[in-house]
Protein backbone atom coordinates (compact mmCIF):
# COMPACT_ATOMS: atom_id res chain seq x y z
CA UNK A 1 0.00 0.00 0.00
CA UNK A 2 1.25 3.52 -0.79
CA UNK A 3 2.24 5.59 2.20
CA UNK A 4 0.35 8.89 2.80
CA UNK A 5 2.38 11.94 1.65
CA UNK A 6 3.63 13.28 5.06
CA UNK A 7 4.80 9.81 6.02
CA UNK A 8 6.51 9.50 2.66
CA UNK A 9 8.32 12.82 3.19
CA UNK A 10 9.41 11.79 6.69
CA UNK A 11 10.64 8.51 5.28
CA UNK A 12 12.53 10.26 2.47
CA UNK A 13 14.18 12.66 4.94
CA UNK A 14 15.31 9.87 7.26
CA UNK A 15 16.79 8.06 4.26
CA UNK A 16 19.35 10.85 3.64
CA UNK A 17 22.81 9.90 4.91
CA UNK A 18 24.12 11.85 7.85
CA UNK A 19 26.78 14.13 6.32
CA UNK A 20 24.45 14.89 3.39
CA UNK A 21 21.58 15.44 5.76
CA UNK A 22 23.42 18.39 7.35
CA UNK A 23 23.62 20.05 3.94
CA UNK A 24 19.96 19.30 3.33
CA UNK A 25 19.08 20.63 6.78
CA UNK A 26 20.95 23.87 6.13
CA UNK A 27 19.07 24.34 2.87
CA UNK A 28 15.80 23.48 4.57
CA UNK A 29 16.38 26.13 7.25
CA UNK A 30 17.16 28.78 4.62
CA UNK A 31 14.00 27.78 2.72
CA UNK A 32 11.92 28.17 5.91
CA UNK A 33 13.47 31.61 6.52
CA UNK A 34 12.67 32.71 2.98
CA UNK A 35 9.13 31.43 3.26
CA UNK A 36 8.68 33.28 6.55
CA UNK A 37 10.11 36.45 5.06
CA UNK A 38 7.74 36.23 2.12
CA UNK A 39 4.80 35.71 4.48
CA UNK A 40 5.79 38.66 6.65
CA UNK A 41 6.36 41.03 3.77
CA UNK A 42 2.99 40.19 2.33
CA UNK A 43 1.37 41.35 5.56
CA UNK A 44 3.43 44.52 6.17
CA UNK A 45 1.36 47.61 5.55
CA UNK A 46 3.90 50.08 6.90
CA UNK A 47 5.92 50.72 3.79
CA UNK A 48 6.56 54.13 2.28
CA UNK A 49 7.79 57.41 3.66
CA UNK A 50 4.79 59.58 2.81
CA UNK A 51 3.21 61.20 5.84
CA UNK A 52 6.40 61.29 7.91
CA UNK A 53 6.36 65.08 8.24
CA UNK A 54 6.87 66.46 11.72
CA UNK A 55 3.45 67.79 12.77
CA UNK A 56 3.12 71.51 13.41
CA UNK A 57 1.60 70.68 16.80
CA UNK A 58 3.01 67.32 17.86
CA UNK A 59 1.06 65.38 20.48
CA UNK A 60 3.60 64.48 23.20
CA UNK A 61 1.36 61.67 24.51
CA UNK A 62 1.09 60.06 21.12
CA UNK A 63 4.86 60.20 20.67
CA UNK A 64 5.40 58.82 24.17
CA UNK A 65 3.08 55.94 23.40
CA UNK A 66 4.88 55.21 20.15
CA UNK A 67 8.19 55.25 21.97
CA UNK A 68 7.34 53.18 24.96
CA UNK A 69 3.66 52.36 25.30
CA UNK A 70 1.32 52.96 28.22
CA UNK A 71 3.98 53.38 30.90
CA UNK A 72 5.66 56.16 28.96
CA UNK A 73 2.34 57.98 28.67
CA UNK A 74 1.91 57.56 32.44
CA UNK A 75 5.37 59.01 33.10
CA UNK A 76 4.65 61.94 30.82
CA UNK A 77 1.28 62.63 32.42
CA UNK A 78 2.84 62.62 35.88
CA UNK A 79 5.59 64.97 34.68
CA UNK A 80 3.03 67.33 33.20
CA UNK A 81 1.12 67.43 36.49
CA UNK A 82 4.36 68.11 38.33
CA UNK A 83 5.33 70.79 35.87
CA UNK A 84 1.99 72.53 36.18
CA UNK A 85 2.32 72.53 39.94
CA UNK A 86 -0.41 70.00 40.78
CA UNK A 87 2.01 67.39 42.07
CA UNK A 88 5.23 67.86 43.94
CA UNK A 89 8.15 65.99 45.39
CA UNK A 90 7.50 64.42 48.79
CA UNK A 91 10.15 64.47 51.50
CA UNK A 92 12.46 61.47 51.30
CA UNK A 93 11.43 58.35 53.12
CA UNK A 94 13.65 55.44 54.04
CA UNK A 95 16.85 55.61 55.91
CA UNK A 96 20.57 55.71 55.44
CA UNK A 97 21.84 54.96 51.99
CA UNK A 98 18.47 54.28 50.36
CA UNK A 99 16.30 57.36 49.79
CA UNK A 100 12.96 56.75 48.13
CA UNK A 101 11.55 59.44 45.91
CA UNK A 102 7.78 59.96 46.13
CA UNK A 103 5.39 62.55 44.80
CA UNK A 104 2.05 63.74 46.05
CA UNK A 105 -0.55 66.48 45.63
CA UNK A 106 0.67 70.04 46.10
CA UNK A 107 -1.27 72.07 48.67
CA UNK A 108 -3.45 74.98 47.73
CA UNK A 109 -3.87 74.01 44.09
CA UNK A 110 -7.36 73.41 42.77
CA UNK A 111 -7.66 70.65 40.18
CA UNK A 112 -10.66 72.32 38.54
CA UNK A 113 -8.71 73.15 35.37
CA UNK A 114 -7.57 69.58 34.84
CA UNK A 115 -9.21 67.34 32.25
CA UNK A 116 -11.25 64.43 33.55
CA UNK A 117 -8.44 62.00 32.83
CA UNK A 118 -5.83 64.23 34.47
CA UNK A 119 -8.12 64.61 37.51
CA UNK A 120 -8.36 60.86 37.87
CA UNK A 121 -4.60 60.55 37.75
CA UNK A 122 -4.19 63.49 40.13
CA UNK A 123 -6.58 61.85 42.63
CA UNK A 124 -4.20 58.91 42.95
CA UNK A 125 -1.73 61.18 44.70
CA UNK A 126 -3.75 61.95 47.83
CA UNK A 127 -0.93 60.11 49.59
CA UNK A 128 2.74 60.14 48.53
CA UNK A 129 3.38 57.53 45.83
CA UNK A 130 6.61 55.92 44.78
CA UNK A 131 7.50 54.99 41.20
CA UNK A 132 6.33 51.38 41.37
CA UNK A 133 3.00 52.32 42.91
CA UNK A 134 2.47 54.94 40.24
CA UNK A 135 3.23 52.49 37.45
CA UNK A 136 0.91 49.96 39.07
CA UNK A 137 -1.98 52.43 39.10
CA UNK A 138 -1.73 55.14 36.46
CA UNK A 139 -1.36 52.95 33.34
CA UNK A 140 -4.68 51.28 34.16
CA UNK A 141 -6.41 54.64 34.55
CA UNK A 142 -5.17 55.89 31.19
CA UNK A 143 -5.79 52.57 29.40
CA UNK A 144 -8.73 53.72 27.29
CA UNK A 145 -6.92 56.94 26.29
CA UNK A 146 -3.94 54.81 25.28
CA UNK A 147 -6.17 52.51 23.26
CA UNK A 148 -7.17 55.54 21.20
CA UNK A 149 -3.52 56.51 20.72
CA UNK A 150 -2.66 52.96 19.72
CA UNK A 151 -5.45 52.81 17.12
CA UNK A 152 -4.30 56.14 15.68
CA UNK A 153 -0.68 54.97 15.50
CA UNK A 154 -1.72 51.68 13.90
CA UNK A 155 -3.83 53.51 11.35
CA UNK A 156 -0.84 55.67 10.43
CA UNK A 157 1.35 52.59 10.07
CA UNK A 158 3.64 53.51 12.99
CA UNK A 159 2.65 50.54 15.16
CA UNK A 160 1.93 47.02 13.98
CA UNK A 161 -1.70 46.03 14.46
CA UNK A 162 -2.23 43.26 17.03
CA UNK A 163 -3.58 40.91 14.33
CA UNK A 164 -0.36 41.33 12.37
CA UNK A 165 1.73 40.52 15.41
CA UNK A 166 -0.36 37.40 16.06
CA UNK A 167 0.07 36.43 12.43
CA UNK A 168 3.82 36.79 12.76
CA UNK A 169 3.88 34.77 15.96
CA UNK A 170 1.95 32.04 14.19
CA UNK A 171 4.48 32.11 11.36
CA UNK A 172 7.39 31.94 13.82
CA UNK A 173 5.92 29.07 15.82
CA UNK A 174 5.05 27.00 12.73
CA UNK A 175 8.46 27.64 11.15
CA UNK A 176 10.21 26.84 14.43
CA UNK A 177 8.33 23.54 14.78
CA UNK A 178 9.28 22.61 11.22
CA UNK A 179 12.96 23.30 11.87
CA UNK A 180 12.95 21.42 15.19
CA UNK A 181 11.01 18.39 13.90
CA UNK A 182 13.12 17.89 10.77
CA UNK A 183 16.29 18.14 12.86
CA UNK A 184 14.75 15.82 15.48
CA UNK A 185 14.19 13.11 12.87
CA UNK A 186 17.93 12.63 12.59
CA UNK A 187 18.93 13.20 16.16
CA UNK A 188 19.07 9.48 17.03
CA UNK A 189 21.15 8.68 13.95
CA UNK A 190 23.45 11.62 14.69
CA UNK A 191 23.90 10.25 18.19
CA UNK A 192 25.25 7.02 16.72
CA UNK A 193 27.72 9.02 14.61
CA UNK A 194 29.16 10.73 17.66
CA UNK A 195 28.83 13.90 19.70
CA UNK A 196 30.17 16.21 16.95
CA UNK A 197 27.29 15.34 14.61
CA UNK A 198 24.80 15.93 17.44
CA UNK A 199 26.41 19.27 18.29
CA UNK A 200 26.31 20.41 14.66
CA UNK A 201 22.70 19.33 14.29
CA UNK A 202 21.60 21.06 17.48
CA UNK A 203 23.58 24.19 16.59
CA UNK A 204 21.94 24.34 13.17
CA UNK A 205 18.53 23.92 14.80
CA UNK A 206 19.26 26.74 17.24
CA UNK A 207 20.46 29.04 14.45
CA UNK A 208 17.38 28.18 12.41
CA UNK A 209 14.97 28.93 15.25
CA UNK A 210 16.86 32.09 16.30
CA UNK A 211 16.78 33.37 12.72
CA UNK A 212 13.05 32.82 12.64
CA UNK A 213 12.71 34.64 15.92
CA UNK A 214 14.49 37.67 14.51
CA UNK A 215 12.34 37.55 11.41
CA UNK A 216 8.96 36.85 12.88
CA UNK A 217 8.68 38.36 16.32
CA UNK A 218 8.53 41.88 15.07
CA UNK A 219 8.66 44.93 17.24
CA UNK A 220 5.39 46.65 17.78
CA UNK A 221 6.92 49.73 16.25
CA UNK A 222 7.05 49.33 12.48
CA UNK A 223 9.97 50.42 10.31
CA UNK A 224 7.84 53.39 9.36
CA UNK A 225 7.24 54.11 13.05
CA UNK A 226 10.96 54.02 13.75
CA UNK A 227 11.61 56.38 10.85
CA UNK A 228 8.96 58.74 12.17
CA UNK A 229 10.38 58.67 15.70
CA UNK A 230 13.86 59.22 14.28
CA UNK A 231 12.62 62.31 12.43
CA UNK A 232 10.93 63.66 15.56
CA UNK A 233 14.08 63.10 17.60
CA UNK A 234 16.19 64.81 14.96
CA UNK A 235 13.80 67.74 14.67
CA UNK A 236 13.67 68.33 18.42
CA UNK A 237 17.25 67.37 19.21
CA UNK A 238 17.99 70.72 20.84
CA UNK A 239 15.23 70.15 23.38
CA UNK A 240 17.10 67.06 24.49
CA UNK A 241 20.18 69.03 25.40
CA UNK A 242 18.45 71.84 27.19
CA UNK A 243 14.69 71.69 27.48
CA UNK A 244 14.76 74.44 30.11
CA UNK A 245 16.11 76.94 27.61
CA UNK A 246 12.85 76.54 25.72
CA UNK A 247 10.65 77.20 28.72
CA UNK A 248 9.69 80.56 27.32
CA UNK A 249 7.62 78.66 24.80
CA UNK A 250 4.83 78.21 27.30
CA UNK A 251 6.31 75.13 28.91
CA UNK A 252 5.03 72.87 26.17
CA UNK A 253 8.51 72.39 24.75
CA UNK A 254 9.60 70.65 27.92
CA UNK A 255 6.59 68.34 27.92
CA UNK A 256 7.27 67.70 24.26
CA UNK A 257 10.91 66.92 25.05
CA UNK A 258 9.83 64.30 27.59
CA UNK A 259 7.36 62.90 25.07
CA UNK A 260 9.99 62.63 22.35
CA UNK A 261 13.02 61.54 24.37
CA UNK A 262 11.73 60.29 27.70
CA UNK A 263 12.33 61.53 31.25
CA UNK A 264 16.09 61.27 30.85
CA UNK A 265 16.02 64.78 29.33
CA UNK A 266 15.20 66.01 32.81
CA UNK A 267 18.58 64.88 34.15
CA UNK A 268 20.09 68.36 34.40
CA UNK A 269 16.89 70.12 35.39
CA UNK A 270 15.02 70.79 38.61
CA UNK A 271 12.93 67.71 37.82
CA UNK A 272 15.89 65.31 37.86
CA UNK A 273 14.35 63.56 40.89
CA UNK A 274 11.72 62.11 38.56
CA UNK A 275 14.50 60.13 36.91
CA UNK A 276 15.37 58.61 40.28
CA UNK A 277 11.69 57.93 40.91
CA UNK A 278 11.39 55.80 37.77
CA UNK A 279 14.74 54.13 38.31
CA UNK A 280 13.59 53.12 41.76
CA UNK A 281 10.40 51.76 40.21
CA UNK A 282 12.50 49.55 37.95
CA UNK A 283 14.55 48.45 40.92
CA UNK A 284 11.43 47.63 42.92
CA UNK A 285 9.90 45.74 40.06
CA UNK A 286 13.17 43.92 39.61
CA UNK A 287 12.36 43.41 35.98
CA UNK A 288 14.46 43.96 32.90
CA UNK A 289 11.59 45.58 31.09
CA UNK A 290 11.45 48.35 33.62
CA UNK A 291 15.19 48.92 33.75
CA UNK A 292 16.79 52.09 32.61
CA UNK A 293 18.21 50.52 29.52
CA UNK A 294 15.04 48.78 28.45
CA UNK A 295 12.14 50.05 26.45
CA UNK A 296 9.55 52.00 28.24
CA UNK A 297 12.06 53.09 30.80
CA UNK A 298 11.96 56.61 29.61
CA UNK A 299 15.58 56.57 28.62
CA UNK A 300 16.60 58.88 25.84
CA UNK A 301 17.68 55.89 23.83
CA UNK A 302 14.09 54.77 24.02
CA UNK A 303 13.31 51.95 21.73
CA UNK A 304 16.36 52.47 19.66
CA UNK A 305 17.71 49.68 21.86
CA UNK A 306 15.00 47.40 20.67
CA UNK A 307 14.94 48.20 16.99
CA UNK A 308 15.96 44.73 16.05
CA UNK A 309 12.45 43.54 16.53
CA UNK A 310 12.49 41.87 19.89
CA UNK A 311 8.73 41.81 19.93
CA UNK A 312 8.63 42.66 23.59
CA UNK A 313 9.82 46.19 23.18
CA UNK A 314 9.07 48.79 20.56
CA UNK A 315 5.50 49.67 21.33
CA UNK A 316 5.91 48.55 24.90
CA UNK A 317 2.63 47.30 26.15
CA UNK A 318 0.73 49.21 23.53
CA UNK A 319 -0.80 46.09 22.17
CA UNK A 320 -2.63 45.32 25.37
CA UNK B 1 11.73 86.47 -15.34
CA UNK B 2 9.14 83.72 -15.20
CA UNK B 3 5.97 85.17 -13.69
CA UNK B 4 4.87 81.69 -12.63
CA UNK B 5 7.26 81.53 -9.68
CA UNK B 6 5.33 80.93 -6.47
CA UNK B 7 5.08 83.54 -3.77
CA UNK B 8 6.88 82.04 -0.77
CA UNK B 9 6.59 84.77 1.86
CA UNK B 10 9.14 85.27 4.59
CA UNK B 11 12.03 82.97 5.39
CA UNK B 12 15.28 82.68 7.24
CA UNK B 13 18.69 81.32 6.35
CA UNK B 14 18.90 77.87 7.93
CA UNK B 15 21.56 77.51 10.59
CA UNK B 16 21.85 74.38 12.72
CA UNK B 17 21.40 76.10 16.13
CA UNK B 18 17.83 77.08 15.26
CA UNK B 19 16.76 73.66 13.97
CA UNK B 20 14.43 72.65 16.80
CA UNK B 21 13.03 76.14 17.21
CA UNK B 22 12.10 76.14 13.54
CA UNK B 23 9.97 73.07 14.17
CA UNK B 24 8.42 74.69 17.23
CA UNK B 25 7.69 77.88 15.27
CA UNK B 26 6.57 76.43 11.97
CA UNK B 27 3.91 79.06 11.36
CA UNK B 28 6.38 81.93 11.55
CA UNK B 29 8.71 80.79 8.79
CA UNK B 30 7.45 80.22 5.24
CA UNK B 31 10.66 78.96 3.70
CA UNK B 32 14.31 78.28 4.45
CA UNK B 33 17.42 79.05 2.49
CA UNK B 34 20.12 76.43 2.82
CA UNK B 35 23.77 76.98 1.95
CA UNK B 36 24.15 74.43 -0.84
CA UNK B 37 27.88 74.06 -0.19
CA UNK B 38 27.17 72.57 3.24
CA UNK B 39 25.52 69.57 1.57
CA UNK B 40 28.07 68.79 -1.14
CA UNK B 41 30.23 65.85 -0.04
CA UNK B 42 28.37 66.01 3.27
CA UNK B 43 28.43 63.18 5.81
CA UNK B 44 25.37 60.97 6.18
CA UNK B 45 24.15 62.80 9.28
CA UNK B 46 24.17 66.13 7.46
CA UNK B 47 22.23 64.62 4.56
CA UNK B 48 19.67 63.25 7.02
CA UNK B 49 19.28 66.79 8.33
CA UNK B 50 18.63 67.95 4.77
CA UNK B 51 16.11 65.16 4.24
CA UNK B 52 14.29 66.22 7.40
CA UNK B 53 14.26 69.88 6.35
CA UNK B 54 13.13 69.10 2.82
CA UNK B 55 10.21 67.03 4.11
CA UNK B 56 9.00 69.83 6.31
CA UNK B 57 9.93 73.16 4.72
CA UNK B 58 10.22 74.77 1.31
CA UNK B 59 13.96 74.96 0.73
CA UNK B 60 15.81 77.37 -1.52
CA UNK B 61 19.46 76.42 -2.12
CA UNK B 62 21.98 79.24 -2.02
CA UNK B 63 25.35 78.43 -3.60
CA UNK B 64 28.58 80.21 -2.72
CA UNK B 65 31.45 78.65 -4.63
CA UNK B 66 30.20 78.19 -8.17
CA UNK B 67 32.22 81.27 -9.13
CA UNK B 68 30.13 82.33 -12.09
CA UNK B 69 32.54 85.17 -12.85
CA UNK B 70 35.58 82.95 -13.42
CA UNK B 71 37.05 83.42 -16.89
CA UNK B 72 38.15 79.74 -17.22
CA UNK B 73 34.58 78.59 -16.73
CA UNK B 74 32.86 76.87 -13.81
CA UNK B 75 34.40 73.92 -12.01
CA UNK B 76 32.63 70.95 -13.60
CA UNK B 77 33.13 68.73 -10.56
CA UNK B 78 31.52 71.30 -8.27
CA UNK B 79 28.78 71.93 -10.82
CA UNK B 80 28.01 68.22 -11.02
CA UNK B 81 27.55 67.95 -7.26
CA UNK B 82 25.55 71.15 -7.08
CA UNK B 83 23.34 70.04 -9.95
CA UNK B 84 22.64 66.72 -8.23
CA UNK B 85 21.66 68.52 -5.04
CA UNK B 86 19.52 71.27 -6.57
CA UNK B 87 17.78 68.97 -9.04
CA UNK B 88 16.99 66.52 -6.23
CA UNK B 89 15.53 69.28 -4.03
CA UNK B 90 13.64 70.70 -7.01
CA UNK B 91 13.16 74.14 -5.37
CA UNK B 92 11.10 76.98 -6.86
CA UNK B 93 14.44 78.70 -7.57
CA UNK B 94 18.03 78.71 -6.37
CA UNK B 95 20.64 81.45 -6.10
CA UNK B 96 24.29 82.36 -6.59
CA UNK B 97 26.27 85.58 -6.44
CA UNK B 98 27.40 88.02 -9.10
CA UNK B 99 30.99 87.40 -8.11
CA UNK B 100 33.93 85.06 -8.43
CA UNK B 101 35.59 82.91 -5.78
CA UNK B 102 38.19 81.23 -7.99
CA UNK B 103 40.73 82.62 -10.42
CA UNK B 104 43.51 80.83 -12.29
CA UNK B 105 42.59 77.62 -10.47
CA UNK B 106 43.12 79.25 -7.07
CA UNK B 107 40.33 79.39 -4.48
CA UNK B 108 40.13 82.94 -3.16
CA UNK B 109 38.01 81.97 -0.16
CA UNK B 110 35.50 84.79 -0.37
CA UNK B 111 33.13 86.46 -2.79
CA UNK B 112 35.05 88.93 -4.94
CA UNK B 113 33.45 91.59 -7.12
CA UNK B 114 33.77 91.36 -10.88
CA UNK B 115 35.26 94.15 -12.95
CA UNK B 116 32.21 96.04 -14.18
CA UNK B 117 32.96 95.57 -17.86
CA UNK B 118 31.12 94.09 -20.85
CA UNK B 119 33.79 91.41 -21.10
CA UNK B 120 33.19 90.28 -17.50
CA UNK B 121 29.46 90.27 -18.26
CA UNK B 122 30.05 88.02 -21.28
CA UNK B 123 32.10 85.55 -19.22
CA UNK B 124 29.43 85.53 -16.55
CA UNK B 125 26.68 84.96 -19.06
CA UNK B 126 28.56 82.09 -20.71
CA UNK B 127 29.01 80.40 -17.34
CA UNK B 128 25.35 80.82 -16.45
CA UNK B 129 24.44 79.22 -19.77
CA UNK B 130 26.60 76.18 -18.95
CA UNK B 131 25.09 75.94 -15.47
CA UNK B 132 21.52 76.10 -16.84
CA UNK B 133 22.26 73.04 -18.95
CA UNK B 134 22.85 71.01 -15.78
CA UNK B 135 20.58 72.63 -13.18
CA UNK B 136 16.89 72.71 -14.04
CA UNK B 137 15.25 75.05 -11.46
CA UNK B 138 15.64 78.76 -12.29
CA UNK B 139 18.73 80.59 -11.04
CA UNK B 140 18.54 84.03 -9.48
CA UNK B 141 21.60 86.24 -8.97
CA UNK B 142 22.60 88.14 -5.85
CA UNK B 143 24.44 91.45 -5.61
CA UNK B 144 27.40 91.42 -3.21
CA UNK B 145 29.27 93.97 -1.13
CA UNK B 146 32.62 95.28 -2.27
CA UNK B 147 35.28 97.28 -0.51
CA UNK B 148 37.73 98.01 -3.31
CA UNK B 149 36.52 99.37 -6.62
CA UNK B 150 38.25 97.53 -9.46
CA UNK B 151 39.67 100.09 -11.90
CA UNK B 152 38.47 100.21 -15.49
CA UNK B 153 34.77 99.98 -14.68
CA UNK B 154 32.59 100.70 -17.70
CA UNK B 155 29.42 101.03 -15.68
CA UNK B 156 27.98 101.59 -12.21
CA UNK B 157 27.13 98.67 -9.92
CA UNK B 158 23.42 98.97 -10.67
CA UNK B 159 24.09 99.14 -14.41
CA UNK B 160 26.33 96.08 -14.22
CA UNK B 161 23.76 94.05 -12.25
CA UNK B 162 21.06 95.13 -14.72
CA UNK B 163 23.24 94.19 -17.67
CA UNK B 164 24.08 90.75 -16.22
CA UNK B 165 20.41 90.07 -15.49
CA UNK B 166 19.52 91.12 -19.01
CA UNK B 167 22.23 89.01 -20.67
CA UNK B 168 21.56 85.87 -18.64
CA UNK B 169 17.79 86.20 -18.42
CA UNK B 170 18.04 85.37 -14.70
CA UNK B 171 15.99 86.85 -11.90
CA UNK B 172 17.58 88.86 -9.10
CA UNK B 173 18.12 88.17 -5.45
CA UNK B 174 18.48 91.71 -4.22
CA UNK B 175 20.35 91.89 -0.94
CA UNK B 176 19.10 95.21 0.40
CA UNK B 177 21.67 95.13 3.20
CA UNK B 178 24.46 94.75 0.63
CA UNK B 179 23.02 97.69 -1.33
CA UNK B 180 22.94 99.80 1.78
CA UNK B 181 26.43 98.68 2.86
CA UNK B 182 27.95 99.59 -0.51
CA UNK B 183 26.12 102.91 -0.51
CA UNK B 184 27.48 103.79 2.94
CA UNK B 185 31.03 102.64 2.21
CA UNK B 186 31.26 104.30 -1.20
CA UNK B 187 29.14 107.35 -0.55
CA UNK B 188 26.23 106.96 -2.95
CA UNK B 189 22.45 106.84 -2.59
CA UNK B 190 21.19 103.24 -2.43
CA UNK B 191 17.67 104.20 -3.47
CA UNK B 192 19.07 105.73 -6.68
CA UNK B 193 20.04 102.17 -7.70
CA UNK B 194 16.36 101.32 -7.89
CA UNK B 195 16.02 103.67 -10.86
CA UNK B 196 18.54 101.58 -12.81
CA UNK B 197 17.95 98.01 -11.61
CA UNK B 198 15.36 95.96 -13.53
CA UNK B 199 12.80 95.77 -10.76
CA UNK B 200 10.56 93.39 -12.67
CA UNK B 201 13.32 90.78 -12.37
CA UNK B 202 13.56 90.90 -8.59
CA UNK B 203 12.41 87.57 -7.15
CA UNK B 204 13.81 87.49 -3.64
CA UNK B 205 15.37 89.83 -1.08
CA UNK B 206 18.01 89.27 1.57
CA UNK B 207 18.24 91.46 4.62
CA UNK B 208 20.42 91.46 7.73
CA UNK B 209 22.26 93.79 10.06
CA UNK B 210 25.99 94.44 10.01
CA UNK B 211 28.43 96.36 12.14
CA UNK B 212 30.96 99.15 11.69
CA UNK B 213 34.65 98.41 12.00
CA UNK B 214 37.26 101.16 11.63
CA UNK B 215 34.78 103.33 9.81
CA UNK B 216 33.72 100.62 7.37
CA UNK B 217 30.29 99.00 7.43
CA UNK B 218 30.67 95.20 7.40
CA UNK B 219 27.78 92.96 6.32
CA UNK B 220 28.39 90.49 9.14
CA UNK B 221 24.80 89.27 9.41
CA UNK B 222 25.12 89.47 13.15
CA UNK B 223 22.98 92.37 14.32
CA UNK B 224 19.52 93.93 14.11
CA UNK B 225 18.51 95.26 10.71
CA UNK B 226 19.00 99.05 10.61
CA UNK B 227 16.13 101.42 9.82
CA UNK B 228 17.72 102.48 6.53
CA UNK B 229 17.57 98.87 5.31
CA UNK B 230 13.91 98.58 6.29
CA UNK B 231 13.18 101.76 4.34
CA UNK B 232 15.07 100.44 1.32
CA UNK B 233 13.22 97.13 1.57
CA UNK B 234 9.92 99.00 1.53
CA UNK B 235 10.95 100.89 -1.60
CA UNK B 236 11.98 97.68 -3.37
CA UNK B 237 8.88 95.72 -2.41
CA UNK B 238 6.71 98.63 -3.56
CA UNK B 239 8.21 98.40 -7.06
CA UNK B 240 9.22 94.76 -7.52
CA UNK B 241 7.11 91.58 -7.73
CA UNK B 242 9.01 90.09 -4.77
CA UNK B 243 8.22 86.42 -4.08
CA UNK B 244 10.23 85.99 -0.92
CA UNK B 245 12.11 87.99 1.71
CA UNK B 246 14.77 86.26 3.74
CA UNK B 247 16.64 87.16 6.92
CA UNK B 248 20.31 86.16 7.01
CA UNK B 249 21.89 85.62 10.40
CA UNK B 250 25.36 84.14 10.74
CA UNK B 251 26.83 85.66 13.90
CA UNK B 252 25.44 86.19 17.41
CA UNK B 253 22.63 83.82 16.60
CA UNK B 254 19.98 84.40 19.27
CA UNK B 255 16.97 82.15 20.01
CA UNK B 256 14.65 82.19 17.03
CA UNK B 257 12.01 84.00 19.07
CA UNK B 258 14.28 87.06 19.16
CA UNK B 259 14.38 87.11 15.34
CA UNK B 260 10.68 86.63 14.78
CA UNK B 261 9.81 90.35 15.10
CA UNK B 262 12.12 91.06 12.12
CA UNK B 263 10.44 88.32 10.11
CA UNK B 264 7.06 89.72 11.04
CA UNK B 265 8.13 93.23 9.99
CA UNK B 266 9.26 91.90 6.60
CA UNK B 267 6.01 89.97 6.25
CA UNK B 268 4.08 93.13 6.94
CA UNK B 269 5.98 95.02 4.22
CA UNK B 270 5.10 92.26 1.74
CA UNK B 271 1.46 92.40 2.83
CA UNK B 272 1.36 96.15 2.47
CA UNK B 273 2.20 95.82 -1.23
CA UNK B 274 0.07 92.69 -1.70
CA UNK B 275 2.98 90.40 -2.41
CA UNK B 276 1.29 87.79 -0.21
CA UNK B 277 -1.58 87.45 2.27
FE1 LIG C 1 22.93 87.96 0.97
Amino acid sequence: MRKPLPTAIVFAVTEIDMPHFLLFYGMFIVAVWMGARFWLRAGDSSKGVAGLEVPAEPDPYKIAYLRGGREEVARLMVFKLVRRGYLKRAPWTGSGFLKWEKIFQAEGVSPQYLSELESRVYNQFNVPRGGKEILDRVPNIIQSHCNGLRRELEREGFLSPSELIQRDWFCGVVGGLMVVSVGGLKLAEAWQQGPISVAILILMGIVGVAGLGLLCFRAKMTIRGRRYLDRLQRAFVHLKNGPESHMHEGGDAMVLAVGVFGVSVLAETEYAYLNSLWEQASYEKGSVAGGTTGCGSGGAGGCGMCDGGCGICGGGDGGD
Amino acid sequence: MDKALPSLGVGIGYREPILSELFLRRGSVDFLEIVADHYLDAPREKMKELELLSENFILVPHAINLSLGTAEGVDEDYLGKLAALVNWLDPPWWSEHIAFTRAGGVEIGHLSPLPRTRQAGDVFSRNVERVSERIHPPLILENITWLVDIPGAEMSEAQFVASVADQTGCGLLLDVTNMYTNAVNHGFDASAMLEVLPMDRVVQLHFAGGHTQEGVLIDSHGYATPDEVWDLMGSVVARAPVKGILLERDENIPPLDALLPELEQAREIGRRYRRWD
